[in-house]
């Protein structure tokens, strides 16, 4: 299992400070413990093929809010136990932060997670978090982040700045993992660009206001890229990331109109690795609102484009999202969500998944999702992992 | 001098504008008089400032089976404009954190935000599902939001006792065409303008629910809240039952209280 770097703990180390005097004022306890079994529907072509993974994951957390909720302090460690990879067991803290609101500005202080973005099926512009890739190949699960974020509120919106003091190096999965191609990556060895490797301070801008229907984001971003190239030592036997410097804007649009939502992100980022370049994520989400006693049906395309094309290595450069949000709004709220990508270059499915969940009673809930890799462009990431298609059952108690 | 004022002109003033802007045809007097019942309504809770309480809902589906549903409601009054409203669910625990902001608005479609803990995520939404239930209960989303006057328009249908007072008996019809009902039927007393009962009628103008409210407390403020309102949907046998509890009003509560900072921070 992973250890959390000095640094890191040395930042910990402040804001426990503000932990006691939380825990003095009496909090609340709550967390989800999650039961996971998935199986993957063949062996992997790179030596790992175990074929079941079954993991253990507890997130529990500790809230103490004052003064109607303008001051929290919240503490939200996380933890796998992974059957089948190492380096999938691991541990992180998500949340250990105070955020305090005053008239017109608020300060979140400590580790925690921001959220950038409008689009479903890719988060293109959401960077201030690293992401825990070995949760999910998806990418949606992020590491804690040490942050310093200042939000001035004022008629015209907030304007919001981020001092980031300490990278998170991306987890990638280990030998007897999935989603890797036939050398391993070495997360632990990274190659930082630039001298102050983790220590490096980044920043952000953003200003998102809202008017009508129409909500917008314009946000800017200098330092570490989230996003490692992966390079394979002198002996080819491993791969090891490299962390470059990136610099990066990005808008973010939504219009709610009806039942439609019309939504875009558009990122232009220069970075050491891969220069200049600019890509987009832009779509709809309509809904059949109570189409059939209570039940929505929601229906989303996005289109994905990326302007250095093949190079990109994702193969979706040039690509379109397909999918469907059934959701029964019943007392169990039933859910199924469904969804495909298409390559415009091959005109052939690249990948799909589905999820879908329903609660048990007051406090378990079961989930089932799959993911399925179809006909993925010759050369990309996508085909490596080809035979990585999964089943999974999870069932979760919730306190 | 100043009580005379403040009581009188009013009343005389919402009676001329009504007559001067609404209609241009001459308003039939059941028209005139349910639009009246429903101003008087509205007056009465003029003023509450904000409110915050705790609501559960139990929900009982026909074969008698039982789920509950707890949240913290908070809302504010805004002055020419609908009400803002912040809605943090603490049970089933799997919906734990999870925030609803919503800004009413009399004829605009309302402003709504949902905040998703797991991911952290404000997502701005649709307003126009007002007909779908609120989370699986019997009430629908249009049931629970702030009710604006000019919502519906309304015809008198008769005088009747409702909560032991003289009361008025109206219908009202919803003028957004997104609503589930083609009318609703309102009992209310004619003394502090509560609610007694609300019937609901489909887009087929079936009977499809009636809303009984009970249990009524008055709050040094002066306004009336009821403890207990219970739903019965009569097409599916299923009832939910919302119990409101630990009712406060005049809390130190502002717009910032009720921003995309303040879902996030939402407990």
């Amino acid at each position: 299992m992973k250890r959390l770097p000095k640094p890191f703990l040395g930042f910990l180390g402040l804001f426990l400070s503000p932990l006691l005097v939380a825990v003095d004022r009496g909090g609340e306890f709550s967390g989800e413990l999650s039961f996971e079994a998935r199986s993957y529907l063949e062996r992997g072509a790179y030596g790992n093929t175990g074929l079941g993974d079954f993991s253990i994951i507890l997130q529990p957390e500790y809230a103490v809010a004052w003064e109607e909720d303008r001051k929290v302090v919240s503490f939200e460690p996380f933890i796998r136990f992974s059957s089948l990879d190492d380096e999938r067991t691991h541990g992180d803290i998500r949340e250990l932060s105070f955020v305090g609101s005053w008239d017109l500005f608020e300060l979140r202080i400590g580790i925690s997670k921001v959220f950038w973005g409008v689009t479903e099926s890719q988060h293109l512009v959401d960077v201030i978090n690293q992401t825990d890739l070995v949760e999910s190949p998806d990418g949606e699960d992020k590491l804690g982040q040490p942050m310093v974020n200042f939000v001035y509120v004022n008629e015209y919106g907030n304007f919001e700045f981020f001092i980031l003091p300490y990278f998170r190096e991306r987890t990638f999965s280990g030998y007897d993992g999935r989603f890797r191609t036939n050398l391993v990556v070495d997360g632990e060895s990274p190659i930082y660009l630039h001298g102050d490797e983790e220590s490096h301070i980044d920043g952000a801008i953003r200003w998102s206001h809202y008017l009508g229907g129409l909500d917008w984001a314009i946000s800017y971003f200098e330092g570490t890229d989230r996003e490692p190239t992966l390079k394979a030592n002198l002996i080819g036997t491993k791969l090891v990331p490299v962390y470059g410097q990136s610099k990066q804007a990005s808008l973010e649009l939504q219009y709610v109109v009806g039942d439609w939502l019309l939504k875009s992100e558009v990122l232009s980022k220069d970075s050491d690795q891969n220069g200049n370049y600019w890509a987009m994520v832009a779509g709809f989400e309509y809904t059949f609102a109570n189409y059939y006693q209570g039940m929505d049906v929601g229906v989303l395309y996005e289109y994905l484009y990326d302007d250095r094309g093949e190079s990109s290595g994702s193969g979706l450069d040039d690509a379109s999202f397909v999918g469907s949000r059934i959701a029964l709004n019943d007392e169990k709220s039933l859910e199924f969500l469904v969804g495909g990508i298409v390559e415009h270059e091959t005109g052939k499915l690249s990948n799909a998944f589905l999820e879908s969940s329903r609660r048990i009673n007051e406090n378990w809930k079961w989930t089932i999702e799959g993911s399925f890799f179809a006909k993925p462009k010759s050369g990309s990431f996508l085909e490596k992992i080809k035979r990585d298609d999964y089943l999974q059952g999870s069932l979760s108690y919730f306190w | 001098m100043k009580l005379f004022q403040s009581k009188i002109i009013p009343i005389i003033g919402v009676l001329s504008l009504q007559s001067l802007l609404v209609w241009s045809a001459e308003p039939s007097s059941a028209e005139v008089k349910g639009n009246w019942v429903a101003e008087q309504i509205d007056r009465s809770d003029d003023g509450f400032v904000n409110q915050v309480s705790q609501a559960t809902m139990t929900l009982k589906n026909k074969q008698g089976q039982e789920s509950t549903r707890s949240m913290t409601i908070k809302s504010l009054e805004v002055e020419s404009d609908g009400d803002k409203s912040l809605t943090i669910f603490s049970s089933p625990r799997d919906v734990k954190g999870t925030a609803f902001l919503s800004f009413t608005h009399a004829l605009e479609p309302d402003d709504q935000w949902l905040f998703l803990p797991a991911l952290k995520r404000v997502k701005r939404i649709s307003s126009n599902n007002k007909s779908g239930p609120f989370m699986g209960s019997e009430f629908a989303y249009e049931d629970i939001s702030s009710q604006e006057v000019e919502k519906y328009t309304y015809q008198y249908i008769r005088e009747e006792k409702v909560l032991g007072e003289k009361g008025h008996v109206v219908e009202r019809v919803p003028v957004d065409p997104k609503s589930g009902y083609t009318k609703q039927i309102i009992w209310v007393d004619g003394v502090a303008w509560r609610f007694g009962k609300i019937e609901f009628y489909d887009r087929k103008g079936k009977k499809l629910k009636s809303l009984t409210y009970d249990d009524y407390n008055q709050y040094s403020n002066g306004k009336w809240r009821a403890n207990k309102m219970a739903m019965i949907n009569h097409q599916t046998g299923k009832s939910t039952l919302l119990i409101w509890s630990d009712i406060k009003f005049g809390q130190d509560l502002t717009e910032r209280d009720f921003d995309q900072n303040a879902l996030k921070r939402a407990r």
